[in-house]
């Protein structure tokens, strides 16, 4: 399979070579490029003609020019010292004079743009992965690349399995949206990853306040964008190839993408292979950690007149994921067990790809067709279908020859039907609005011969929403309400014997409004102030959910008197930077959740055939979550920039007075990022060093957990990449290194902290070539 | 065109369509243990033969139920030998075979009270013991107490110590553990 695709992308790559045409040849391109952040001119900013092997410099006020340029296609490359590089495919049929316009590469710390990114006139807090950024870290999963955001961090069940946390808020309430579309599966399983492949996106987002409304899903939290990049205008074949290796774990990865846009019909195909073996801590391997992954993506665009376009994107994502062997326990006694040792049960010297029990399986497709119809520039609609299949098997170490069935299998079907309406009222305002519809089936397999953790149920949401918003001088005004009707149809297995079956229905509204204010002070200094009241429907396995969760070494209780959560939540931002040099921003947020709900340990032990086990109620409280995201950064020079980054957060369970668990530990980093003046030979070539600190999570009663928080923690790392750009193709090379003291730690939000450290030294190289 | 597709793309929604989720088979748990027996023979055929019963109805939602027919004597040898059954099933299942057959995969160990000695008398194919049948001997510092019986999954049988029943090094997943109060009359 892997050989194929390397024998098509070759094929490929040499048919793209004969492509040329020449007849008149006397025409110039003259133009200038401009800074995107000061509209100042830039000095010396490489211009290059692929295919020509002509290039230019642009002058002291920005300015360039190429002359004796034949009539034809081209791609002009443009490239200049810290910032991104911009590719642009033109046509020339005349003297042709261009404005190019850069971005800086970091303008701020990479991923710190708390108020959004300037040209997106918004009032909404978002945070940016960009994709340079996606693809330099390109071992790394979804949730581990979000929690290089400040404000975001990740709930792990060892490395490879990691969601995300969003300002305290995960699971139920954080929507993730994959190419536009909500991620159905089992999103309650705090061991649940999302099931996306970041590789095939070109941008994470995560965004929170009036923006997303727009979105159907519980959003009482934020909202994640995962946004593949559109298929270019460019008409000719383009490709990359993205290979890395991971020494810890001895993981190893392809990515390879193919595009081509056409009038008649665009296409672009992605494909991901992963494989990853035992990972290992500082001083021994956590046996059976590994994870395989292959996924594709095919994306498909057609034009079918001036106004109606058709975009097709389909994708499969295939994982198995290894549990830690030694924290499958049984009991209680098992589990103190386990917390009384330094190096975990079953820990071999030997290093392993294989993925044995423990261990998830998990499939997930997609089918999306949108289809866009334009009125005019500022006026169109969209509607869209999707649908997505989520099977996930679980396994466990079980008797009786029974490991090899799953003890856990769901499988989860959702259709999607969205229609948008987007337009602008007269110069300043911009209004949109949708209604959605949602369909689940969630269908568990009897193959387990275990009572279901969850139920059997089906369920329908309809929902509606507007926002609309507004420029006067400095001010944008922001305003935004949903209204979602959710019926939930529930067929559970009763949990006393005889088993018969109940059936259950409810039906809940759900309010949600949005209101934003954005203010500049000055050009370089910008208020965003957001406030949104939001109300939350009790999840199926808040309510229904029962048996024992082994993971977790507990009964875990549904409550079928739940009611709706009501959060109101402010932020309050602030942007700025000082001549260009010194960036700065804050975000300061609270968020007061009326009937929190949360697992509740009981205060009696059950006492069962295989020993004590506490029992988790889902409970109802009143709850707050407050914190601050601060971020800053200094260039000393164009090419040396140093960055901090600090999050503080703190929950509290209102009603009895304690602190709310599985709160990130508060954590500061430092980097210091050096970019190499050896711009004639290599582009973009930077160096830079990371210090991560993590505090102890001391916000926590000793009776809340079965462990103390684990104590502070240091990492230090590094990071590392260049570019070298031919005629017709660009090398991307970069290495990094995480926790390269090898220090041995233990992270409040992994659960293998029970049992093992985390992961100690690892060194990642990249190379990536793209034509 | 634009209107036909969506019309097609809306009967395809609605045809998935339904309100009422079907009945879930229910599955057959047949891993479920419900029942722990350990019935102690004395060699000495005059005395009483004692039996140690803890029962539940297997769904974790209650506490089982213990009980004891027969008083244990002190000074006394007696026959030890473990039962595990599924009682959800019918017939009733009897997982003592299972464990038999993997017997690689499983040990009891029992955490005695003063004047309760416990020797294992089975062995697995690797000469390890399994705890099955075993030799329960009082002395005379024997006044009851609790017994704590408990069965590992993939425990390390040959761990330092585990081989004689020590249960420190064993690891593995508790797949029984239950708590007699020997001779408690209440």
């Amino acid at each position: 399979m892997r050989n194929k695709s390397y024998a098509l992308f070759v094929i490929l790559l040499i048919l793209n070579v004969i492509t040329t045409n020449a007849q008149k040849c006397n025409y110039s391109l003259s133009g200038v490029v401009i800074d995107s952040s000061n509209d100042k001119p830039i000095v010396g900013a490489s211009i290059y003609l692929e295919g020509l092997n002509k290039g230019t410099i642009s002058d002291f006020d920005g300015n360039f020019k190429i002359d004796s340029i034949c009539e034809g296609n081209y791609h002009l490359d443009i490239t200049h010292i810290g910032c991104e590089n911009n590719q642009q495919f033109i046509e020339i049929h005349d003297n042709t004079k261009i404005r190019i316009v850069m971005n800086h590469f970091v303008q701020m710390l990479d991923g710190v743009h708390l108020l959004g990114h300037k040209a997106e006139n918004t009032t909404q807090a978002a945070q940016n992965i960009s994709s340079k950024n996606i693809q330099n870290n390109a071992n790394e999963n979804l949730s581990n690349l979000l929690g290089t955001l400040t404000g975001v961090s990740t709930l792990k069940n060892g490395s490879g399995i990691a969601k995300p946390v969003i300002h305290g808020m995960y699971g139920n309430r954080v929507t993730i949206l994959n190419n536009g579309i909500a991620q159905s599966g089992q999103q309650w399983g705090n061991d649940h990853s999302p099931e996306i492949d970041p590789l095939i996106a070109n941008n994470i987002k995560v965004i929170k306040g009036v923006g997303a409304l727009e979105y159907q899903g519980s959003t009482l939290g934020a909202v994640v964008l995962v946004t593949p990049k559109d298929i270019s205008q460019d008409p000719h074949l383009h490709g990359a190839s993205n290979y890395f290796f991971q020494s810890n774990g001895l993981g190893n990865g392809l990515n390879l993408t193919l595009e081509k846009g056409a009038k008649s019909i665009a296409w672009k195909i992605n494909g991901t292979v992963k494989k990853i073996g035992d990972r290992k801590t500082a001083n021994y391997y956590l046996n059976n950690t590994g994870n395989h992954e292959a996924n594709l993506a095919l994306q498909l665009r057609k034009q079918f007149s001036e106004n109606w376009e058709t975009k097709i994107y389909a994708s499969t994502f295939n994982t198995e994921l290894g549990v830690l062997r030694g924290s499958h326990i049984g009991n209680l006694t098992d589990l103190t067990e386990a917390l009384q040792r330094e190096t975990p049960f079953f820990t071999e010297d030997s290093f392993s790809y294989n993925i044995e029990s423990p261990k998830q399986e998990v499939h997930h497709h997609l089918l999306k067709l949108l289809n866009t119809y334009k009125i005019s520039d500022d006026e169109f609609y969209t509607f869209t279908y999707a649908g997505q299949l989520n099977i996930r098997k679980e396994f466990d170490i079980r008797r009786g020859g029974r490991s090899d069935i799953p003890a856990l299998s769901l499988n989860q079907m959702t259709h999607f039907l969205e229609a948008k309406h987007q337009n602008k009222i007269g110069d300043d305002i911009e209004f949109k609005k949708g209604i959605q519809y949602t369909f689940t089936n969630n269908t568990n397999d009897s193959e387990t011969g275990i009572l279901p953790l969850i139920p059997d149920y089906l369920s329908h949401q309809i929902g509606a929403f507007a926002l609309l918003n507004k420029r006067i001088n400095r001010w944008m005004y922001e305003v935004g309400a949903r209204y979602n009707f959710t019926y939930q149809n529930v067929a559970a297995i009763s949990k006393t014997t005889p088993r018969t079956i109940i059936n259950y229905n409810n039906r809940f509204h759900n309010v949600n409004v949005s209101a934003g204010v954005r203010y500049r002070t000055l050009k370089q200094l910008h208020w965003a102030f957001n406030i949104g009241l939001a109300s939350r429907n009790p999840a199926i396995n808040e309510l229904y959910s029962n048996g024992l969760h082994q993971g977790v070494s507990g009964i875990e209780e549904g409550n079928v008197n739940l009611k709706q959560e009501n959060s109101i939540k402010t932020t309050l931002g602030l942007e700025g930077n000082v001549y260009q040099k010194w960036f700065f921003e804050t975000l300061l947020y609270y968020q007061y959740i009326k009937d929190y709900i949360y697992l509740n340990p009981q205060d009696e032990f059950r006492l069962t055939i295989r020993g004590a086990f506490p029992v988790f109620t889902y409970e109802q409280t009143n709850a707050q979550l407050f914190g601050l995201d601060l971020g800053t950064s200094y260039a000393f020079s164009d090419v040396l920039k140093m960055g901090a980054k600090y999050s503080f957060l703190q929950g509290d369970n209102l009603s009895e007075n304690i602190p709310l668990i599985n709160m990130a530990a508060n954590n500061a980093l430092l980097t210091l990022d050096y970019q190499l003046p050896i711009e004639n030979t290599f582009k973009n070539t930077s160096i830079g060093i990371e210090y991560h600190y993590v505090w102890k999570q001391n916000h926590l009663l000793t009776s809340q957990d079965y462990a103390p928080a684990p104590d502070a923690y240091q990492l230090l790392g590094f990071k590392f990449s260049t570019e070298k750009h031919f005629d017709k193709t660009k090398w991307y090379f970069y290495a990094k290194g995480n926790n390269l003291l090898n220090v041995a730690y233990r992270d409040y939000l992994n659960r293998l902290r029970y049992f093992a450290d985390d992961t100690g030294r690892s060194i990642t190289v990249g190379f990536r070539i793209s034509f | 065109m634009k209107l036909k597709k969506l019309v097609i793309a809306m009967l395809v929604g609605l045809a998935f369509t339904s309100c009422q989720k079907d009945d879930p088979i229910i599955p057959n748990e047949e891993e479920v243990i419900t029942t722990v027996i350990y019935t102690l023979t004395p060699e000495v055929a005059a005395e009483e033969t004692v039996v140690l019963k803890y029962y539940s109805d297997g769904t974790n939602t209650n506490n089982g139920t213990y009980t004891q027919t027969g008083i244990i004597k002190k000074n006394t040898t007696y026959t030890g030998v473990l039962k595990v059954l599924n009682e959800t099933t019918d017939p009733v299942d009897d997982i003592t075979l299972e464990i038999k057959e993997e017997a690689l995969d499983h040990q009891f160990f029992f955490t005695k009270p003063q004047g309760v000695n416990i020797n294992y008398t089975d062995k697995d194919d690797n000469q390890h013991p399994i705890g099955l049948s075993t030799k329960f001997i009082t002395d005379n510092d024997f006044n009851g107490g609790d017994l704590t019986i408990t069965l590992r999954h993939q425990p390390n049988k040959s761990g330092a110590n585990v081989p004689e029943g020590d249960i420190t090094n064993a690891g593995g997943e508790t797949d029984v553990e239950v708590v007699f109060n020997l001779n408690d009359e209440k």
